[in-house]
């Protein structure tokens, strides 16, 4: 176990730095001035780009800026906002309301999505699982924003039920419409996926040796056939994470939340790219650790794709 | 924001073992090259009885034509209103009422099929196109070459298409960015971030079928490489494929739909329903309808391209089969 | 002591004398039903397994001999299988008017089975040690630690190497052959009286197959287990088995000492089966093989199922089931010529 976690550590490495390298030639190697915005209507005063060329070592090969971005990567320094506060810091204070956030909408997601599509799995086309489905595939199919604004009008504004935006602090009660808003459409598919893996492991031979031992049909069904099914879903949950990554950028936006998905949505609107740029990156990066995080996750539950 | 990789693992589920079984004769491996065939016409006559696929798939056709020509669906400029109108509702002047600029919103759903339909297709289609190139050499050259490509697509696939997307449209366009640029800027991104994982599904396909037993005893006979890759290899890649190619266009389209709304992707005089959206926001209370109908639109053009998918997986699932 | 849900008062009385009856199948039918037909694929099989016997079921794929083991254990796939008929007394009651607990009860604990494919009859995600192990947590009723010993000392018993670290191994982290000792373990780790195999050897390699069945002989005669082999293997059959029961198309053809079926049979179908099998003194007269194929269970009605093949059918064979004849003293035998044959020899 330790020596496939070390191996995907390793594996690990090499993406991580691509995928920065990635996200820092999307914005510093291609055709465009990354300072565009940066002091107002106008073009940036000499003395400015000058700086700017000092700090961020643009009249130096190509090589060098990019270990420059990477050490100020890894330092910390992020760098600013064109209002001037520093990137590391805006996101320190962020990160932890979107955190909340991802948090309870996965709590949301996990305990709906299975037990619905559990119980789907057991008793296929039955009522629960036909209307599941078909609800399923149409909220899949509406697009966060207007997911969000809906909600926020019906439940917010025209019912009075919640609090149409959330207040600046965060407190967690507020964030619960906002996280189910971001939890439908990637409930949908792993209310979908577990469904599937239940319907397809009740046939398997395993759970007729597991009942040939004389267990009842709640510790089959329980621990041989759930065990099975965990990896899978766990292995979803981790893919449609981007998905909610990229949903915080709108649902934080609608709701005026102060999280790092809002601060993102903020700064597309002001259209402060070299902001956006970086914190993006951020949100990869943490993404890819989280990846990783799950991907040892499931090799403990599946032993199967340890050897891979 | 979807970004429907979780399909992708439903489709490796799907290519599991190659359908066909060992070939001794001739004859045999004849025959298999009839039922590899088989297996679209299988398809085919399953998927033409479904009712939702026969819906889906006009619908999609409807859509299509749509995008292509407007002008049958709807008279009149999308993008010149009367301030008389201003925010009515839906009448006999205007089916889905006016926006705040007096615009047709029923005019303007219509020319905005466009954009999104264009941006679905022709990233499905690169996607396909360039992860099936990518994928076959990596599989079949093997070695250094294969490591390469898969290392490149492992870091690819670590950027979510949608975030990259962000990035790149923020830095390289601004309001005054032609359309057409921003539309190709757009398309390219995703298709660049998003061809590593056909690219996985097609090498591991290639690599399960090119050891089958039938394929090596096709070799045994003398069938040429290439004529064993075409005729036994890629028919059975492709299924796979086609189902996560068709149930990611939909996330395509939501995400054109989702960067057009933050304001990143087309803007006037292009007609996006994305953008319609954010347009109408303000009026959310006064006058719904502005929102209502590119959202219905939207909803719809995905549920359409998901119901497809999902019908196509079900019919060219081997299970499914006798 | 903990309670113990198998010291109940409604625990088999298990019979202790040696060549005394284990358990007894009459008349057992299981259908398949589905919405649009019902089909019949076993259909009145009777035999005894004694203490320390061991049974073969031999027939053909589609003969209906899993679908007996599985009646026995009463685990079948219901829907769409279900029992139609028949009993199956097992120390001293009825396997299938129990209720469930009770059914349940016995399973593992004094009918165990043995499945055929080793690979997906394991659980996948779980380690060897722990499928074997919670047989003695959850029905045996000792501490976790005390059962990872008994499961090392399974392990070791049905000689797999380095027993204590295997353990920790997954499923398919061994080969077939080991696999199945494994699964052997776990069907006598509690200590069965009888013991079902499911072809335990079809999946394995000739010589892996040989040192299998030894060990499952030498197991059931060190244990006194009874045993039902259920097999198309032949030669299987005439090595370890004390008793035949051979089927076809669903129904009992011919049962009889294992002796007796390859010295004198006493119906078409074996003495046709024995002749196929390949001799060196064919080389020059070809294989005899059966003409035709076993029938689909739809079509086989109120007849001999193997007249259409048989080469003494008389118009009398398809007018009903041939009734059940004593040949000789525990030789019964499904034909209208089965005492013709016999004499002939």
């Amino acid at each position: 176990m330790l020596k496939f976690a070390g191996r995907r550590l390793l594996q690990f490495i090499p993406v991580l730095i691509g995928a920065t390298a990635i996200c820092w030639a999307l914005v510093w190697a291609l055709p465009g001035d990354p300072f565009r915005g940066r002091c107002g209507q106008v073009a940036c005063s000499d003395q400015y780009v000058a700086a700017m060329t000092q700090k961020y070592g643009l009249d130096r090969p190509l090589v060098v800026q990019y270990l420059v971005y990477l050490k100020n990567l890894l330092t910390g320094n992020l760098g600013q906002t064109f209002s001037g506060q520093d990137i590391s810091d805006v996101i320190s204070r962020a990160l932890p309301v979107t955190a909340r956030l991802a948090i309870i909408s996965i709590v949301i997601q996990v305990v709906l999505a299975a037990s619905i599509g559990i119980y789907s799995g057991l008793k296929q086309n039955g009522i629960v699982d036909v209307t599941a489905l078909f609800t399923s595939l149409i909220l899949f199919s509406l697009p966060i924003f207007v997911v969000a604004f809906v909600a926020q009008y019906v439940l917010g504004v025209k019912l009075g039920w919640v609090k149409p935006t959330v207040s600046p602090a965060a407190p967690t009660s507020e964030l619960i419409l906002p996280a189910a808003v971001l939890a439908i459409g990637i409930m949908a598919t792993l209310m979908r996926i577990l469904r599937a893996s239940v319907a397809e492991g009740l046939h398997s031979d395993y759970l007729r040796t597991a009942r040939s031992k004389g267990f009842k049909e709640s510790r089959v069904v329980g621990v041989h056939l759930m065990r099975n099914v965990m990896a899978p879903a766990l292995n979803v949950l981790g893919l449609e994470f981007a998905a909610l990554l990229g949903g915080t950028v709108i649902v934080e936006g609608i709701f005026n939340i102060k999280g790092v998905g809002g601060v993102i949505y903020k700064a597309i609107q002001d259209r402060e790219q070299l902001t956006v740029a970086t914190m993006v990156t951020v949100v990869i990066i943490f993404y890819l650790v989280i990846n990783l995080i799950v991907d040892i996750i499931c090799a403990m539950l599946d032993p199967r794709s340890r050897d891979v | 924001m979807s970004e429907p990789l979780a399909d992708e693992m439903a489709a490796e589920v799907e290519q599991d073992s190659p359908v066909h079984p060992a070939t001794v004769s001739r004859a045999e491996a004849e025959a298999n090259d009839t039922r590899s065939h088989g297996v679209w016409i299988d398809a085919w006559r399953i998927l033409r009885r479904k009712p939702l696929f026969v819906i889906s798939v006009s619908v999609i056709a409807i859509l299509t034509v749509m995008a292509i020509a407007p002008w049958l669906f709807a008279s009149g400029d999308p993008n010149k209103g009367d301030l008389a109108y201003s925010l009515k509702p839906p009448s006999p002047a205007g089916w889905f009422g006016f926006d705040i600029n007096g615009r047709n919103v029923y005019t303007r759903v219509i020319y905005g099929a466009r954009a999104s339909l264009t941006v679905g297709f022709a990233c499905t289609i690169g996607t396909a196109l360039i992860g099936i190139f990518f994928g076959s050499i990596a599989a079949y050259t093997g070695g250094a070459t294969d490591s390469v490509i898969s290392r490149i697509g492992d870091m690819l696939l670590g950027i979510p298409f949608a975030l990259a997307a962000i990035i790149v449209l923020s830095t390289l366009t601004t309001f005054d960015t032609p359309n057409w640029q921003v539309e190709i800027i757009l398309i390219m991104t995703i298709i660049v971030f998003g061809w590593p994982s056909i690219a996985r599904v097609l090498r591991s396909t290639v690599l399960v079928t090119r050891n089958a037993d039938y394929v090596v005893a096709g070799q045994a006979l003398g069938l040429s490489g290439s004529r064993v890759l075409f005729r036994h290899i890629l028919p059975n890649a492709v299924s796979p494929i086609l189902v996560l190619s068709t149930m990611r266009v939909g996330g395509y389209i939501a995400t054109e739909a989702s960067l057009s709304y933050l304001g990143l992707g087309l803007h006037p005089p292009a007609v996006s329903w994305g953008q319609m959206v954010s347009d109408g926001q303000p009026y959310l209370r006064t006058a719904f309808y502005v929102l209502l109908f590119p959202s219905i639109f939207l909803a719809i053009t995905i549920l359409a391209f998901v119901l497809a998918g999902e019908a196509l997986r079900e019919a060219l699932d081997p299970a499914n089969r006798k | 002591m903990p309670a113990h849900p198998d010291s109940s008062p409604g625990a088999p009385s298990v019979p202790a004398a040696a060549g005394s009856d284990l358990l007894q199948v009459r008349s057992l039918g299981v259908q398949i039903r589905s919405s649009r037909e019902t089909i019949d694929i076993v259909r009145d099989v009777s035999f005894d397994v004694a203490r320390g016997e061991k049974v073969a079921i031999l027939g053909e794929s589609g003969s209906g001999k899993t679908m007996t083991g599985h009646a026995i254990m009463g685990i079948l796939d219901s829907p769409p299988a279900f029992v139609s008929s028949g009993t199956v007394v097992f120390g001293g009651r009825d396997l299938l008017t129990l209720p469930d607990q009770e059914r349940r009860a016995v399973r593992g604990k004094h009918i165990s089975m043995v499945f055929q494919d080793s690979l997906s009859a394991l659980n996948p995600v779980f380690s060897v040690g722990f499928q074997i192990a919670e047989l003695f947590r959850k029905r045996g009723g000792l501490r976790r630690s005390e059962a990872t010993a008994r499961a090392a000392e399974l392990l070791d018993l049905v000689e797999i190497p380095n027993a204590r670290k295997r353990l920790r191994d997954y499923p398919h982290q061994f080969s077939g052959g080991m696999r199945q000792r494994v699964m052997i373990a776990m069907a006598i780790a509690l200590e069965p009286e009888l013991l079902i195999a499911d072809e335990p050897t079809t999946a394995l390699d000739v010589t892996i197959q040989a040192q299998i069945m030894e060990m499952l002989d030498r197991l059931c005669d060190e244990r006194r287990m009874g045993l039902i082999l259920i097999t198309h293997d032949l030669g299987l059959v005439s090595e370890f088995a004390d008793k035949i029961v051979l089927m076809y198309a669903g129904r009992v053809v011919e049962s009889s000492s294992a002796a007796a079926l390859f010295t004198g049979s006493a119906h078409p179908y074996s003495r046709a089966l024995l002749e196929s099998v390949p001799k060196l003194a064919h080389r020059e007269t070809g294989l005899n093989v059966i003409p035709g194929a076993p029938p689909d269970p739809r079509d086989v009605g109120d007849s001999c199922a193997f007249a259409p093949r048989c080469p003494h059918a008389m118009p009398a064979c398809l007018a009903g089931v041939p009734p059940t004849v004593e040949v000789a003293r525990g030789h019964l035998s499904a034909c209208l010529i089965a005492e013709e044959l016999v004499a002939r020899v």
